[in-house]
């Protein structure tokens, strides 16, 4: 693998603090990194910060990244189960021109326009184009729960307060979307 | 028939020897091939390729005073020879004397790109290590002579304005201008200094001296019909394993669409060599 290259790109992008995005380097060789995306202003993504994990296989430019969010995120693209992204420059559209920042940035572009003709996740593309609203809240209750470091919600600790378990709490809060009173409606059946 | 002569029967019997020193060094039995090689020279001194591989088995051996002398052997033989120029280049980077591995490493590089011999890539890269520790050694003395010179400089002119001031009757308004004058002066000489320092230690290299595959300085660029350049080992990987078409254009683009590009080559060992801390990026 090109090892050099893999060190400078991500020299660059340490350089670059305006872009909103970060990466590190996992364990003791390259093949291993962890970026980081700002929510873009302005979407249901805003506030957050979502974690991107990276695998740089040997071939590597000849050859994409390997993505997946590891933050849970509510997106056309991504799987709400595992974090699996539908970029194609990640897949059959690569080419070694691009690098690990030219694919975060568009994963942040991908924030910003979804694209849910083509999904990852068919139930998020489902609400995405037959109940945007629903869709939007929801999207920001992740934003809020999983991308929003060191924040409880207001809701999850009410619950908490109620004696629910925090699985309990969470699960429901992410059924309703993040609305407190149909997901006590629910915790109490 | 003299011994150097394809046809003797010497030279076959040190060919014989020498295929057998190939076998040995191929299993890594670097000692055994040394034998043979010196075997093969001792009786056909005028065949010089005995004594190149044994110069690479020492290479390998790490005794680089070895290399030396078989090289210089070799070299005073046939002043063409790549490998030679080559591994003796190494040893002298080996041996902290950066300045005799560029000779040698230049003229191997000048023979290695008229012959489109396999380990250009390597010799260039040996070259441009060689150029770099040469610019580091100078670099640091420099920097050391140039701290000294400005601490002399600014002692000789704070002296002067003593001096000036001393002759007369000095008022506070003379004081007062010979010492911003003073302060005016060091400034001016702190600003040239800084300069030359600038000049010996760089960080970034201009974008257009790099390949956008590798982010290396380029080497051997190749130019696509769309008028961008890439590091041609690079491309051709790309073509080979990504797809036929133009990385950054992403037209559709095939090995024989490529085309050289002294030009930009050139330019590059122009700015690397105006720039030898660039060296470090090349290496």
């Amino acid at each position: 693998m090109d090892l050099s290259r893999v060190q400078k790109e991500i020299k660059e992008i340490s350089l670059d603090k305006a872009s909103g995005i970060s990466v590190r380097v996992m364990g003791n060789d390259l093949t291993r990194l962890q970026g980081t995306i700002n929510g873009p202003k302005d979407t249901v993504y805003e506030g957050g910060v979502f974690v991107v994990d990276i695998e740089i296989k040997g071939v590597y430019p000849f050859e994409p990244p390997k993505m997946r969010f590891k933050t849970k995120i509510y997106h056309p693209n991504v799987s709400s189960q595992n974090g699996a992204i539908c970029l194609d420059i990640l897949k059959d559209q690569w080419s070694p021109a691009l690098t690990i920042k030219t694919a975060l940035l568009s994963l942040q572009a991908l924030l910003c326009s979804p694209e849910p003709n083509d999904p990852q996740d068919a139930v998020v593309a489902k609400l995405f184009l037959g109940d945007h609203p629903l869709f939007e809240r929801t999207a920001r209750h992740w934003t809020r729960t999983y991308a929003t470091p060191g924040q409880e919600t207001e809701g999850l600790t009410q619950l908490l307060e109620m004696g629910f378990t925090r699985e309990q709490a969470q699960e429901a809060l992410d059924g309703a979307a993040g609305d407190l009173n149909a997901a006590i409606a629910a915790l109490l059946g | 028939m003299v011994p150097g002569d394809p046809d003797s029967r010497a030279r076959k019997t040190a060919e014989e020897l020498k295929k057998r020193g190939n076998d040995c060094f191929h299993k890594n039995k670097v000692g055994a091939a040394i034998d043979l090689y010196t075997e093969a020279f001792t009786l056909c001194p005028t065949w010089c390729v005995p004594l190149v591989n044994r110069a690479l088995c020492n290479k390998k051996l790490e005794n680089w005073d070895k290399v030396v002398a078989d090289c210089e052997t070799v070299i005073r033989m046939d002043a063409t020879n790549l490998k030679a120029h080559f591994f003796l280049g190494l040893a002298h980077l080996s041996k902290n004397r950066p300045a005799d591995a560029v000779a040698n490493l230049n003229q191997a590089l000048k023979l290695a790109r008229k012959t489109e011999s396999s380990i250009k890539e390597e010799v260039w890269r040996a070259l441009a290590r060689a150029k770099y520790e040469s610019h580091s050694s100078e670099a640091s003395m420099r920097a050391v002579r140039r701290a000294d010179l400005l601490r002399r400089l600014k002692d000789l002119l704070r002296e002067d304005v003593g001096r000036r001031l001393k002759g007369k009757d000095a008022g506070l308004p003379d004081i007062i201008d010979n010492t911003e004058a003073l302060e005016a002066d060091n400034s001016l000489l702190d600003e040239i200094f800084r300069s030359d320092e600038l000049r010996y230690q760089g960080d970034d290299i201009p974008n257009w001296c790099t390949c956008q595959l590798t982010l290396d300085c380029f080497y051997e660029p190749v130019c696509t019909p769309s008028g961008i350049s890439y590091e041609q080992n690079a491309l051709l990987e790309h073509l080979s394993k990504v797809g036929e078409f133009d990385p950054v254009t992403r037209d559709p683009l095939r090995k024989k669409d490529l085309r050289k590009n002294i030009g930009l080559r050139n330019a590059v060992e122009c700015y690397l060599n105006d720039n030898p801390w660039a060296f470090y990026h090349a290496m």
